[in-house]
């Protein structure tokens, strides 16, 4: 992510700590239950309207068209994530974003200035393993503006690139680094945990950040290479949605982005899904006061057969109070603090992780036996019929809450986001109703199917984060 | 890949036709041609894509209009406030004027655990039953506490409000606060305390607003760690009581609803609570600003990053100028293009991102600016950081505050306020202040055009109140690392006090 201002803010204290637990889910998702309140309840619409078409050049265009407020929103994806990054160069695809906010030939370098000007809002980039996106939501009187900021850096960004700016998003790019993993209480977990579930030779190794000798090494020919080869219009995919008059919209779609050069679609990397071959076990010590114990999996590719049913299972286990994680650990036995389970779902494996903050004076074996125990047992009898329905239910409003916005954050929920996820991952952006039928036909004996599957204890990675000594100012203030 | 429509590929010969112009209705006219004595030397073809210097205009302006809200107060004194929106989901919300700022000393942490054991069970049901049944709408009872208020949420398909109502008023007026459950919630919450001071920048933003403001009313809203383990379920009870009385409360709905809809279900369920009027907090006094600029160092060892959290005295919420005050901190910190972000990443790379800002509550005020940079640049972003107060502050250093950062700023506070339409969470906190601040109901319709009017000059003003050099700052590091180069540039160090962590 380019912009830390939303991280930071977090900091300032005014508010008390937020839920407990929590679920990170990476992927908005849906459905209908089969709850008695749902009988009675008639569901709205999931349907999200849009218009798919391609320009001479490659260019993918959706376009969503929605009225009700004078709000568009523009969501640019790329094709492109650390997958396709040669090798020794981890961290370029989010490098890289950063340079796509420096500047391009016609423009000017004045990109942010431009955008804050109009009244753009939640204007950013991120990186995830398979692309790239840039994404912003402006008064719809600016989406001519949007167009033309979009269509130059897509085309000309190279034009304008120098070392001195290549240099400084570099070092901007390590202190991102530092501050997200170095620096972070269970960062170095979390690339450990990384590391062993896409280890050397999978496309996803390295991490998105990359590591810091590879990010050193990036030189400004690498930038242009990655620039030809990935950032065609033909590899990327151009979604706007909001209050937009499709016919004038069209006109400066063509206008800004047809005469963009025609390159090549780069191929995609194909590379069969294999679960982990094997169980690794890590530990980590940092300086924490708090112990930690992860379990990560790699799962089936995005919205493949077992992805519904991990998605359910995953909600089943956290993410509520009343799921079995934190009625489980937190409630029942208090052997831990915080509990989270989360599937981010990708195109060459999906990751699965289930994680428990040890409560004080609690030991970290006795967690991870826990966190085993609440699996086997998921495993053996499944879900009531009220706890999956609960679950559904969950993604399902999650799923609408998400509709009501444009743009979400990290530009993958909203409508706009919605879109180009489905696009991205199924070729249809439409995809929505379908997924939320196929959450809806989620048994228990589904989910105690891809427990017993996917969510192996011999094909997994354990990190357990242990404490080293906090330093003395710390410690005297326990 | 779905199959591309025809449509496109037509338009792009028409573009091609008109010789890299297109068909755009606000196409400027087509490259010049070259001039007739192109053949004396090689002139360049003109550059097809030149149309691309030129800005678009922008369209005509739509009128966004915030909408105030359909406001009623009941007989016993409880406020319900409804904004009919188009949504699928409704945000159901109970709001109290009461927050951590009325805490008596010693007791921080207890608005927030207040707000927090409400769903932890009522007199009705445990605190399983109560999860289960909000979950089973599809949505979590969100219970917090801010400076100024407390909260408890939560979303359901419309077709749920009722039923969504009905868990609101009872985990407001019916909660149990058993001792078993008091219990473990406290200790979850010790050890979500002590995660939280795991973080370098928590512990940063921690110590100094505990220094700038004392160690009871800079306490932060989670509370200190030796105050917490003193609280009681009678603690609880008392502040229950004397704050969720119907005279401080507010119902808030936004989605697909109206006030005539609601207000029988609301009538039932909140208009019958006695009256009882709200017990007024006792103020506490604020310490005197330190004279000099205090710098406070927590030893971190093998910090690669140092983070730095500036404080000093602002006005508080009430205080005239609040607006120009959001405008000055957003160009001096707020922006992406703001002094503070321009000058520490994109000029120098010492940082991910640096964070400035106007904090504004009943009973205080304070600006602050918070960064994360690479250790060994810690005494250089300092200086950075502070001396950029100072252009901001005092015009006469080269860098006087100009219209056109005042209109960014202006466009973004404006329009992050119409992105709040979008969802009926945002709305729902957007009612929540005005009815915690006593504002006007029309106070966010009228915002635009209160923004839009505020001069540059206003702005300076309140860039004056900026004092540098006066400054409490603290940073979390590792202190033999950066000593010497602070030393160098005259920064001296000491030691933080433990109690300003805890």
């Amino acid at each position: 992510m380019r912009n830390a201002r939303a991280v930071l803010a977090v900091t300032l204290g005014l508010s008390a700590l937020g839920a407990p637990e929590s679920i990170a889910r990476a992927k908005p998702s849906a459905n209908t239950s089969e709850t008695e309140s749902a009988a009675k309840v008639p569901l709205p619409a999931t349907t999200i309207t849009f218009e798919k078409y391609r320009l001479a050049n490659g260019l993918t265009v959706i376009l969503h068209s929605d009225r009700s407020l004078p709000l568009v929103a523009v969501n640019v994806w790329y094709h492109v994530g650390p997958a396709n990054e040669p090798p020794h160069r981890s961290g370029f695809a989010h490098l890289f974003e950063h340079l796509m906010f420096e500047g391009s030939k016609y423009v000017g370098h004045e990109f942010d200035r431009i955008l804050e000007s109009i009244g753009a809002t939640n204007s950013n980039g991120t990186t995830s393993w398979d692309r790239t996106n840039y994404f912003e939501t402006a008064p719809s009187e600016n989406l001519e503006t949007l167009l033309w900021l979009e269509s130059d850096r897509m085309g000309f960004m190279i034009d304008t690139l120098t070392q001195e700016r290549l240099d400084v998003q570099r070092d901007v790019v390590k202190n991102e680094r530092r501050q997200s993993y170095e620096n972070a209480p269970y960062g170095p977990s979390s690339l450990a945990m990384l590391n062993a579930l896409f280890p050397e030779g999978h496309p996803y190794n390295g991490a998105v950040i990359g590591s810091m000798a590879d990010l050193s090494a990036a030189t400004l020919s690498d930038v242009t290479e990655f620039f030809r080869q990935y950032y065609a219009p033909s590899n990327a995919t151009l979604c706007i949605a909001g209050d937009l008059d499709p016919q004038q919209t069209k006109l400066w779609i063509e206008r800004y982005f047809g005469t963009l050069e025609n390159r090549t679609r780069p191929t995609a990397k194909q590379v069969p899904y294999t679960p982990l071959p094997k169980a690794e076990r890590l530990v980590v010590k940092e300086p924490v006061t708090l112990a930690q114990v992860s379990f990560g999996y790699r799962t089936p590719p995005a919205y493949t057969t077992d992805d519904p049913a991990l998605d359910v299972t995953m909600a089943l286990l956290g993410g509520g109070k009343a799921t079995r994680l934190y009625q489980r650990l937190v409630v029942q036995t208090k052997l831990a603090a915080e509990v989270s389970a989360s599937l981010e779902s990708n195109q060459l494996a999906s990751i699965a992780s289930l994680s428990a903050t040890v409560a004080s004076g609690k030991s970290s074996a006795a967690v991870e036996r826990e966190l085993d125990a609440v699996l086997q047992e998921l495993a053996k009898n499944g879900p009531s019929a009220a706890e999956l329905a609960r679950a559904k239910r969950r993604i399902l409003v999650g799923a609408l809450s998400s509709l009501e916005v444009l743009n979400g954050p990290g530009g993958e929920s909203g409508r706009a986001g919605l879109l180009q996820r489905f696009d991205q991952y199924t070729g249809d952006p439409g995809y929505l109703p379908n997924w939320l039928s196929q959450i809806e036909r989620v048994q228990s004996k589904d989910v105690q199917r891809v427990i017993k599957q996917a969510l192996r204890s011999d094909a997994r990675v354990v990190v357990v984060t242990e404490p080293v000594p906090a330093p003395a100012t710390a410690q005297e203030a326990q | 890949m779905k199959p591309t429509t025809n449509r496109a590929t037509c338009f792009w010969l028409l573009s091609t036709l008109l010789s890299g112009a297109c068909a755009s209705p606000a196409a400027p006219p087509p490259a010049a041609s070259p001039p007739l004595n192109a053949n004396l030397a090689p002139t360049p073809r003109p550059d097809p894509e030149a149309f691309r210097v030129n800005p678009p205009k922008p369209g005509e302006h739509p009128a966004v209009q915030f909408p105030t809200p359909a406001v009623k107060t009941l007989k016993n004194g409880v406020t319900l406030m409804v904004l009919p929106k188009r949504a699928a989901v409704t945000t159901l919300s109970v709001v109290v004027r009461e927050g951590a700022g009325s805490l008596p000393v010693g007791k921080s942490g207890l608005a927030a655990l207040t707000a927090r054991m409400l769903t932890e069970g009522t007199q009705l049901h445990s605190s399983l039953a109560l999860a289960e049944a909000s979950e089973s709408l599809g949505s979590t009872l969100d219970a917090d506490a801010g400076r100024d208020q407390s909260n408890v949420e939560i979303s359901t398909l419309t077709a749920d409000v009722a039923r969504g109502l009905e868990l609101l008023a009872e985990v407001v007026f019916k909660p149990a606060f058993r001792e078993a459950d008091f219990t473990r919630v406290k200790g979850e919450w010790l050890d979500g305390l002590r995660a939280e001071r795991q973080e370098p920048s928590r512990l940063a933003s921690l110590a100094a607003l505990r220094s700038l403001l004392g160690p009871s009313v800079g306490a932060p809203v989670s509370g200190s760690i030796p105050d917490v383990e003193k609280l009681t379920v009678a603690d609880l009870k008392a502040f229950h009581q004397r704050s969720y009385v119907p005279a401080n409360l507010a119902v808030i709905a936004v989605g697909d609803v109206t006030l005539a809809e609601l207000e029988p279900n609301v009538e039932r369920l909140f208009g019958r609570a006695p009256n009882n009027a709200p017990v007024k907090a006792a103020e506490v006094a604020l310490p005197e600003p330190p004279s000099k600029l205090r710098l406070l160092i927590v030893d971190r060892k093998d910090s690669v990053q140092s983070s730095i959290f500036a404080a000093q005295s602002f006005p508080k919420r009430s205080d005239a100028g609040f607006e120009a005050r959001e405008i000055m901190s957003s160009l001096v910190g707020g922006l992406f293009t703001s002094r503070l972000n321009s000058n520490l990443r994109e000029k120098h790379a010492y940082t991910y991102g640096v964070h400035g800002q106007a904090l504004a509550t009943r009973n205080w005020g304070a600006f602050y600016v918070a960064t994360e940079v690479k250790a060994e640049t810690t005494a250089d972003s300092l200086f950075e950081l502070l001396n950029e107060l100072d252009r901001a502050r005092d015009p006469k250093r080269g860098a006087p505050i100009n219209e056109q950062e005042t209109n960014r700023a202006r466009a973004d506070l404006m329009h992050s306020l119409g992105a709040r339409l979008e969802h009926t969470s945002s709305l729902a906190d957007a009612m929540a202040t005005l009815f915690a601040e006593q504002l006007p109901h029309d106070y966010y319709s009228k915002y635009p055009a209160l923004i839009g009017a505020l001069p540059a000059s206003q702005v300076s003003a309140e860039a004056a109140r900026l004092t540098p050099s006066r400054m409490t700052v603290v940073i979390v590091g590792d202190r033999a690392q950066i000593e010497p180069s602070l030393k160098q540039r005259g920064y001296l160090l000491e030691a933080a006090d433990p109690r300003l962590l805890e």
